[in-house]
């Protein structure tokens, strides 16, 4: 079960890395640079490292707030089954495999692939269905774009296109 | 020298390109709007990269009228299905709904829309009143001034937010420091880059908000059930009798309309406080008689005038000040930004046929939406019957190829999946992500003036209270400040006393909040 609080801490965990990160990046990369120091014309991380410090006080009076909401015993509201989960992450996952997709096999192959198998986890059954959608809007956004706008689409590595 | 504006506005508007899109735009507004889950930013955000292949005044036009169609939009889900297909047309369902039921549903949605219009149209002619008087007083601001009014836009933003203000403030922050990524203006050094040339100018906008929005709204689609059921709406046919409907309640459509200006014109507010509120407000002076909350036409007019009066509100400090109002206005000074135009008083002085062709272009959007709005009422209804299963994959492959089209580079593509993730992650921990696009459209413009102004200043940071413009925006700054804190004490301080009597309350003051 991923429920609020359990999204928060991560989120917490989240800005706190973002928050050495911008500390780390000032005392190695941008001091080399010679950009971490001197007036508000060559300073680069003064402004960066406000908003670090910024996050990391608003960060710490969250956190201190959920800590005692969470002693006080106040349930919390919100969450997702892990079951629930399996859809959103299958999604993630397939739109990562088009997008490295995209450059193997172009935009054609890849787009009715995944859309079909997007439908399909959607719990589309029917053939025609899946034949319509996913070849009409491959189909369709390839003449708004490669047709009326001018964009190369990804040919991939065997050229595949249509011929605008 | 607002006639000049829009005489030469006139000119840039009418060609086919501007007036088709504009069509289109209201259309294709209407469409997303009234499909559940959806709504005017997510039309925004998918159509953002056609529009920036257009010419400026076109592609400006297509988002402003999806921003109107898609305000309005809302409400035939709303009246149909009994579900807003926006949260801003969530109180039209009050009475939108019953008076469906009643069999006056085409009465319903023509008076939806004829208020939506008039609404629109009236927040119109406030946005050409207000919006050169406020850029002629913002001429005056210099680098304190505009570095405050970022502050102070920001701040509002996070405050009024209905989520959490900790976390609307964290938000904000992160969108500010995204921005920092990239090549520094001013000493041309490289922040946060990591030697990756891919990183020198950053984030692309358009990644960041395709990511944010788009994917992250279509992983929590997947989440729901029945993906494959169609809606099963009525079938309906508005007509052009809601007119005069719609002008029986005259002074109450005025009155939302200024309403939902009003609410438009404050950071952060948007147009669901608008359509609740004008809604109350018209409830109490509504004669027991009318019937509010079982079929009111009064209560479509009220939440319809002022949502759409909403987006002429929004658009004044966006033009005016360059200071978005809500999410959709920060995605178009985002769109404005990348097609060079500067929104601001500079706007406003060195191109004034722009600002006059987008004021006209929005109230053309208004008149668009009154016709069309009406004429394809069937056609919208039918199109409520597409299921979800087919719009998730849809919307997806139109984010990506969107994306890809801006500057032909996979690495735009997994940006805008980096940023879906951290959407959907953001969304979980409740936090709104509003602040995290406006945090990162403002950033430059706070840090390049927070900079210039230190190079000006003799005196260091007390710059910003020498100035007496800069003191009040300071002065205001402190006041939100004071507000948030007060009010998030006043939360602890009930949640605490409820814990005590009632522990599952938590719950409810959870959800409402």
């Amino acid at each position: 079960m991923l429920d609020r609080r359990l999204a928060e801490w991560i989120v917490a965990m989240l800005f706190a890395a973002v928050v050495g990160l911008v500390f780390q990046q000032i005392s190695t990369d941008m001091t080399a640079q010679g950009i971490a120091s001197g007036g508000p014309y060559n300073d680069a991380a003064s402004y960066p490292r406000a908003l670090a410090v910024v996050i990391l006080i608003v960060l710490a009076a969250n956190v201190g707030i959920r800590v005692l909401r969470s002693r006080s015993g106040a349930p919390q509201s919100g969450g997702i089954s892990a079951h629930a989960l399996r859809r959103p992450a299958a999604l993630l996952s397939l739109f990562a495999l088009y997008l490295i997709a995209l450059g193997m096999v172009g935009y054609l192959v890849a787009s009715v692939a995944v859309m079909v198998l997007t439908l399909l986890l959607c719990g589309e059954r029917s053939p025609l269905r899946l034949a319509l959608v996913s070849v009409g809007v491959t189909f369709g956004l390839s003449i708004v774009f490669g047709g009326l706008l001018d964009v190369v689409l990804p040919r991939g590595h065997f050229g595949i296109a249509l011929p605008w | 020298m607002i006639s000049e504006m829009l005489a030469a506005g006139a000119v840039l508007l009418a060609t086919p390109q501007v007036i088709g899109l504009t069509v289109l735009g209201v259309a294709l507004g209407l469409l997303i709007g009234a499909l559940p889950g959806l709504g005017p930013l997510m039309g925004v955000v998918l159509l953002l990269p056609v529009a920036l292949y257009v010419e400026p005044l076109a592609g400006i036009g297509l988002l402003t009228a999806v921003f109107v169609g898609g305000s309005c939009g809302g409400a035939i889900s709303a009246i149909l299905l009994r579900i807003p297909g926006t949260p801003i047309a969530a109180a039209t369902l009050f009475d939108g709904y019953p008076m469906a039921q009643k069999g006056r549903a085409a009465d319903a949605l023509g008076i939806a829309v004829t208020a939506s219009a008039i609404g629109g149209l009236f927040g119109g002619m406030l946005l050409i009143g207000f919006a050169p008087l406020l850029a002629a007083f913002a001429t005056r601001f210099a680098p304190p001034e505009l570095t405050m009014l970022g502050v102070l836009g920001l701040l509002s933003i996070a405050v009024v937010s209905k989520e959490d203000t900790l976390k609307g403030l964290l938000a904000g922050a992160l969108g500010m420091l995204i921005a920092t990524i990239g090549t520094d203006q001013l000493s041309t050094g490289y922040r946060f880059t990591f030697d990756s040339y891919a990183l020198l100018n950053g984030f692309h906008i358009v990644s960041i908000v395709v990511g944010l929005f788009a994917v992250s709204e279509m992983v929590f689609q997947v989440a729901g059930s029945r993906l494959t059921e169609p809606a099963r709406p009525e079938a309906t046919r508005a007509g052009f009798g809601a007119v005069p409907l719609v002008m029986r309640h005259r002074f109450n459509l005025l009155r939302s309309a200024t309403i939902g200006t009003f609410f438009g014109a404050l950071p952060g507010a948007g147009g669901d406080v608008s359509a609740f509120t004008s809604y109350a407000v018209a409830k109490a002076a509504a004669r027991p008689e009318e019937g509010f909350g079982e079929g009111a036409e009064g209560g479509i007019v009220a939440t319809e005038a002022a949502n759409n009066a909403t987006c002429g509100g929004a658009l004044i400090p966006t033009l005016a000040l360059g200071i978005p109002g809500d999410a959709t206005t920060a995605v178009l000074m985002g769109a404005l930004l990348i097609l060079g135009l500067f929104p601001g008083p500079a706007l406003f002085e060195n191109q004034p046929e722009i600002v006059g062709g987008i004021f006209l272009v929005y109230v053309l959007a208004n008149v668009v939406l009154l016709v069309i709005g009406i004429l394809l009422v069937p056609l919208f209804v039918h199109l409520l019957r597409i299921p979800k299963a087919s719009l998730v994959p849809t919307i997806l492959i139109l984010c990506a190829v969107g994306t890809f089209a801006l500057q032909s580079s996979v690495f735009d593509l997994w940006v805008m999946f980096g940023f879906g993730l951290l959407g959907v992650l953001l969304r979980c921990a409740d936090y709104p992500l509003a602040p995290v696009v406006i945090g990162t459209i403002l950033g430059p413009i706070v840090e390049n003036n927070l900079r210039r102004s230190l190079l000006i200043s003799r005196d260091g940071y007390w710059i910003f209270l020498d100035r007496p413009i800069a003191a009040v925006l300071v002065g205001l700054s402190a006041l939100v400040i004071g507000a948030a804190v007060f009010g998030w004490v006043r939360s602890l301080r009930r949640r605490g006393g409820m814990a005590v009597t009632d522990p599952g309350t938590d719950d409810k003051v959870d959800h409402q909040r």
